[in-house]
């Protein structure tokens, strides 16, 4: 369609350019012949020659109508081809035109319209020029046209067929295939997988369409494979669904419990929440109470502690003029004394001794309960103090014949109270021999274990039994167990102080013992010790 | 003769002034005073070389005897002879301020003596 259009256009533009050519052609080779003409013209009529017959063969040369006419300066036909003309008279605007000039005008006389070319000759009289005027029928340029015309027609019928055959080929081999593949494309769109296109052009189009057939099947096989896995989903989905209806089923029954468990709940917290308020009530009371009682005991602990200073105080001050006037009557410093008077006189000084010793101790095992004492903290090397304190109870050894023993393989040095430790073995030594048999053996033994010194004082004496061997440590214990006396004096209150001793250099104090085998007990205190200790 | 140094014994107990009177009479020239007030009565009478003084006494303490003597006689030698324990830190605190000695009750009459020298050494 649109090719036929745009040759139809072609056609008449070519037309109409080839008729304003040859149009074109036509003037400028009458003008150049008509100028030729005009020079001959006016060189014969300088001659004084009428080229009359110059005139007629020009006419007769031309194929179709034409004419040649001089024209004087009055408008008179002069001279023409055609010898009717002669002397008539022209009416034309344009004559004595100054410059050559070419212009279609209509001549019934001639049969048609003519191209006339108007040339001025230099021939001149008053004023106005001669013209030379050469008509040329127009009618070989129509006939040139229409075979343009006729010409132009048969090439665009020939193109347009061409057109059409070609458009045939293309039908066949390229669009039908596209067409085919396009309707296959479409039917695999709309859902149908077993449409299979059908292209056999030996081509690339047969290769695709191949693939496309290839690829529609695959599609097919795992649209397959994909209804087969959403099947066995939805399956597996409705399955679950079920379970869940009966777990929720579940939940709400637990919910139900659950709520009716917060119920009561509930009940049983407002229940709570009375007894609570009775009883903080009650713990209120209880605790003025209790800070009253405190307060009372802590005035009773001041006042036990005065009693107790005080008491002390009392004891010592006539132990002082009876020990101090035995020893020097002992000493013979008052005058000779009979032997029976000599031994009389060592039972009071034992006595006496053993009594400032009993009020000693129960000052400090009522300041070591109070926590009154203060350890006075210094380097001190065990050994040492065993050997001191064995050297202080060499006498009630003797007396015993108890053999004591140290049994110190390397030096032990710990951060303690050199006074009190002292005390404590001191303690465990007289212990011992008190316990020992006579010609008994005691053995101190100083070690370091870890980071504790260790010191233990072993008797092989009559042993203390298990049951008995906890209570060993607690205040009287040998006034309730009844043996203070038989073994010569004392209440017992050693080895609760020692106890309170030890504990408080943080360290630890036990007894083992067999019935019969004999007693050993030991304590550890830690070699180094921080400063916070009271 | 060589002239005998005076010493001044306040105790409230007279068994005890006896005892240290009888132990100290062999080496010095020993008055006693029943009480604080007596002895620092005493002390405006006679010129002493050294005073030993109880602690715990009905009418005036040791202690308070002490301060009252330091008030005139900065160079008086004063030991304290008690039945109080004295811990270390205390004694240092005490001979700090001027005190001589602290000599802890009951003591061995040769113990004593041994004491008071070393103080009257000084």
């Amino acid at each position: 369609m649109i090719v036929g259009l745009l040759g139809l256009l072609l056609t008449v533009f070519l037309v109409f350019y080839s008729t304003i050519e040859l149009e074109d052609s036509l003037t400028s080779t009458q003008m150049q012949m008509v100028g030729i003409l005009a020079k001959s013209i006016e060189t014969d009529y300088r001659a004084g020659e009428w080229p009359f017959e110059t005139l007629e063969e020009i006419s007769k040369q031309e194929d179709y109508p034409s004419f040649t006419w001089v024209i004087d300066h009055n408008g008179k036909i002069v001279m023409a081809d055609n010898a009717t003309m002669w002397g008539k008279q022209i009416k034309d605007p344009a004559l004595g035109a100054e410059k050559p000039f070419a212009e279609k005008r209509f001549y019934p006389e001639m049969n048609g319209e003519m191209l006339l070319i108007a040339y001025p000759l230099d021939i001149k009289e008053q004023g106005k020029h001669w013209m030379l005027y050469h008509g040329n029928s127009l009618k070989p340029i129509a006939a040139a046209k229409n075979k343009i015309i006729l010409s132009s027609i048969g090439f665009f019928l020939g193109a347009l067929c061409l057109a059409f055959i070609f458009s045939l080929f293309l039908a066949r081999n390229i669009t039908k295939p596209i067409l085919e593949l396009t309707k296959g494309a479409k039917a695999v769109a709309e859902g149908n997988l077993d449409y299979n296109v059908k292209v056999e052009t030996h081509d690339e189009f047969e290769n695709l369409a191949s693939a496309f057939n290839q690829m529609t099947s695959d599609l097919k096989k795992s649209r397959a494979q994909l209804e087969k896995y959403s099947k066995e989903l939805e399956k597996g989905i409705k399955e679950k669904t079920k379970d869940l209806e009966k777990e929720k089923l579940k939940l709400e029954k637990s919910e139900k419990a659950a709520y009716n468990m917060m119920e009561d709940l509930n009940e049983a917290n407002k229940d709570l929440e009375v007894e609570k308020k009775s009883i903080e009530q009650k713990v209120r009371e209880r605790t003025v109470e209790l800070q009253k009682a405190y307060e009372d005991l802590k005035e009773l602990d001041k006042a036990k502690e005065e009693f107790i200073s005080l008491l002390s105080h009392e004891l010592k001050t006539p132990i002082f003029p009876i020990m101090g006037y035995t020893d020097m009557i002992l000493s013979g410093s008052m005058g000779k004394i009979s032997g029976k008077q000599k031994e009389k006189l060592k039972i009071i000084e034992k006595n006496a001794a053993n009594l400032s010793r009993l009020v000693a101790d129960m000052l400090d095992m009522s300041r070591l309960e109070l926590k009154k004492v203060k350890l006075e903290m210094d380097k001190c090397e065990l050994g040492g103090l065993a050997k001191e304190a064995s050297d202080s109870l060499a006498l009630l050894a003797k007396n015993k014949r108890v053999g004591i023993k140290i049994n110190a393989k390397e030096k032990v040095t710990a951060f303690c109270d050199k006074k009190r430790i002292l005390q404590v073995i001191e303690n465990l030594v007289t212990n011992a021999v008190k316990f020992t048999r006579v010609k008994g053996k005691i053995e101190i033994a100083v070690s370091k274990d870890k980071d504790n010194a260790k010191v233990s004082v072993k008797d092989n004496g009559i042993g203390i039994p298990k049951e008995k061997q906890k209570e060993l440590f607690s205040r009287f214990y040998q006034i309730k167990t009844g043996i203070a006396r038989e073994q010569g004096g004392g209440v017992g209150l050693g080895l609760a102080i020692s106890k309170g001793i030890i504990e408080l250099h943080k360290g630890r104090i036990w007894c083992e013992s067999e019935k019969g085998k004999g007693a050993t007990i030991t304590f550890t205190i830690p070699l180094k010790t921080t400063k916070s200790l009271k | 003769m060589k002239k005998k140094v005076l010493i001044l014994h306040v105790d409230d107990d007279p068994d005890t002034l006896t005892l240290v009177h009888d132990v100290l009479g062999s080496v010095y020239d020993a008055d006693s005073a029943r009480s604080g007030k007596e002895c620092l009565a005493m002390l405006h009478k006679k010129k002493y070389d050294g005073v030993l003084l109880d602690v715990l006494m009905p009418d005036m303490s040791g202690w308070d005897v002490y301060q009252q003597i330091r008030k005139t006689d900065k160079k008086l030698k004063v030991a304290f002879l008690s039945a109080i324990e004295c811990s270390k830190e205390r004694l240092a605190k005490l001979k700090k301020e001027g005190v001589a000695d602290y000599i802890t009750k009951p003591i061995s009459p040769a113990e004593l003596k041994k004491r008071v020298a070393a103080v009257m050494k000084k």
